[in-house]
């Protein structure tokens, strides 16, 4: 018996982790694209913003399937700051009010410039909140495995590990050549540097798992395949990085077929590491 | 009303479900999927040694528990709306179901697994304490039906002098949550901040 049972039974929740902080970190990227590019290269890349906002989107809606009464969620308001759960949710509603006004506004008859970076700022500080706020959604003090530092630490990794590639692939889709820049460049930079750290925490997290139990179950016992999930991690985070870095370190074009094949590479890493998160529930007593 | 409790005679309790299946059938669940649970805690070892015979350390013993009704419940302090609450009548843990969006963070954190998503009705189900008997002068059907007596409830500084808070394996420390359930513990009893043994039958539980 592992726990996989559980990351299957919560796999819109494997989802909406995996796609909300990649999206929000894709956001930012972009939205720092277009304060440093001209008037016309930044209108046309704030456009393309809906892509990483409606990746965030998909996860929110996602993670509602997996509510028994959505009905009742407006009353997951009234313990925004109580609940990690619910300032979670907050934080994410709040970014996609600000993304989505922000994204109309382009098209707004009167467009003011100032008005949109203001915005994109406030979008961006928003998107900042919800990553920070997933992060630490499931630290509650009772659940062994979840309550390190691994876990918030990691979402912000997978996140810096994903999120630049998804930027990349909506810079390319927005056919903005700077990709083979130096934004590019420092971009994949960030990814790999994501990637190479995610790794490493991911080993640490798996020693400290090493000595986790209570009286039903291990934390190895849930996790048995776990070094082989973190390997998957490297090899489809490196292959999704070598992807785009093949073409934007020798100065060429990057292909629109590489970016988005390494933007759902990477992604499926981070996936696959969402599962193993959740099949590593154990909680202090009898739970898992 | 008083605060309420549970009580477990770990001396007397065999293990012997009678408390799960009164609590399956009075509150209609479907078989396999009860609110209490009894689980055999088995610590030791059985070795051969160099001379040919076997020494065994083993002991074995049973507990039954269901939602604690705790003091400081996890479950509440994650719950997103606030379904999750206490009941001022009898002091327990309820789900508002007008408020519960089931989303299962509570069973998630629980470190008794008593909470549970009942994934027909949208929302977590858990130990009611059987508020209904109580209100009649009746006692929950899990302690009427224990054919060991094992099993009691009554007010909670009256259990409290009788025993501590479950404070034995395979329960977490009682700081944790603060449980109001109250355990004389077996002979046997086993520590719970560092416990040797296992919960050898905890499979059926999870499977359900």
């Amino acid at each position: 018996m592992t726990g996989f049972s559980l990351a299957l039974e919560e796999i819109t929740l494997v989802l909406f982790t995996t796609l909300a902080p990649a999206g929000a970190v894709a956001y930012i990227l972009l939205a720092l694209a277009s304060f440093g590019a001209d008037q016309d290269a930044s209108r046309r890349i704030q456009r393309f913003l809906l892509a990483p906002l409606m990746v965030v989107l998909v996860g929110l809606v996602a993670s509602a399937t997996h509510l028994g009464n959505p009905e009742n969620a407006l009353y997951v308001l009234s313990r925004v700051g109580q609940s990690p759960l619910s300032t979670e949710v907050a934080t994410a509603v709040v970014f996609l009010g600000i993304a989505g006004v922000q994204w109309m506004y382009q098209y707004a008859e009167r467009y003011r410039r100032g008005f949109s970076r203001g915005l994109l700022v406030a979008a961006s500080l928003a998107a900042l909140g919800m990553v920070v706020a997933i992060a630490f959604a499931y630290a509650s003090r009772t659940v062994l495995s979840w309550n390190t530092a691994y876990v918030p630490l990691l979402t912000g990794l997978n996140a810096a590990m994903a999120g630049p590639l998804l930027a990349l692939a909506v810079l390319v889709w927005a056919q903005r050549k700077a990709t083979a820049g130096g934004f590019g460049r420092a971009l994949l930079v960030g990814c790999i540097a994501a990637l190479g750290l995610g790794v490493v925490v991911y080993l640490m997290q798996g020693e400290c798992l090493a000595d986790l139990e209570n009286t039903y179950i291990t934390a190895m016992q849930l996790v048995p395949h776990y070094s082989w999930c973190v390997v998957a991690y490297g090899v489809l985070g490196a292959t999704a990085w070598g992807l785009d870095a093949a073409a934007i370190f020798r100065r060429c074009p990057l292909p629109q077929w590489a970016a988005i094949c390494a933007c759902l590479l990477a992604l499926l890493a981070v996936f696959v590491m969402r599962c193993s998160f959740y099949a590593m529930h154990l909680t202090v007593g009898m739970g898992w | 009303m008083e605060p309420m409790a549970f009580y477990l005679d770990g001396t007397r309790c065999t293990g012997c479900q009678t408390c799960v299946f009164a609590c399956r059938d009075y509150h209609g669940l479907d078989i396999g999927f009860s609110y209490r649970k009894a689980v055999d805690y088995v610590v030791g070892q059985t070795e051969r040694t160099q001379s040919g015979y076997h020494q065994t350390t083993c002991a074995a013993y049973a507990v039954s528990f269901s939602c604690n009704h705790c003091n400081r419940p996890a479950c509440a302090e994650v719950c997103p709306t606030g379904a999750m609450h206490r009941d001022e009548t009898f002091g327990f843990m309820q789900v508002d179901a007008r408020k519960c969006i089931g989303c299962g963070y509570c069973h998630l954190s629980c470190p008794y697994g008593a909470p549970k998503v009942d994934r027909h009705l949208g929302r977590s189900v858990k130990c009611t304490g059987c508020q209904e008997r109580l209100l009649v002068q009746k006692q929950p059907v899990c302690v009427e039906a224990c054919p060991a007596r094992a099993l009691s409830f009554g007010p909670r500084e009256e259990l409290g002098r009788r025993a501590p808070r479950a404070d034995c394996a395979p329960f977490p420390p009682s700081s944790e949550t603060e449980p109001n359930l109250f355990v004389t513990p077996s002979p046997q009893a086993d520590s719970a901040e560092m416990p040797a043994g296992r919960v050898e039958n905890a499979g059926v539980w999870k499977s359900l």
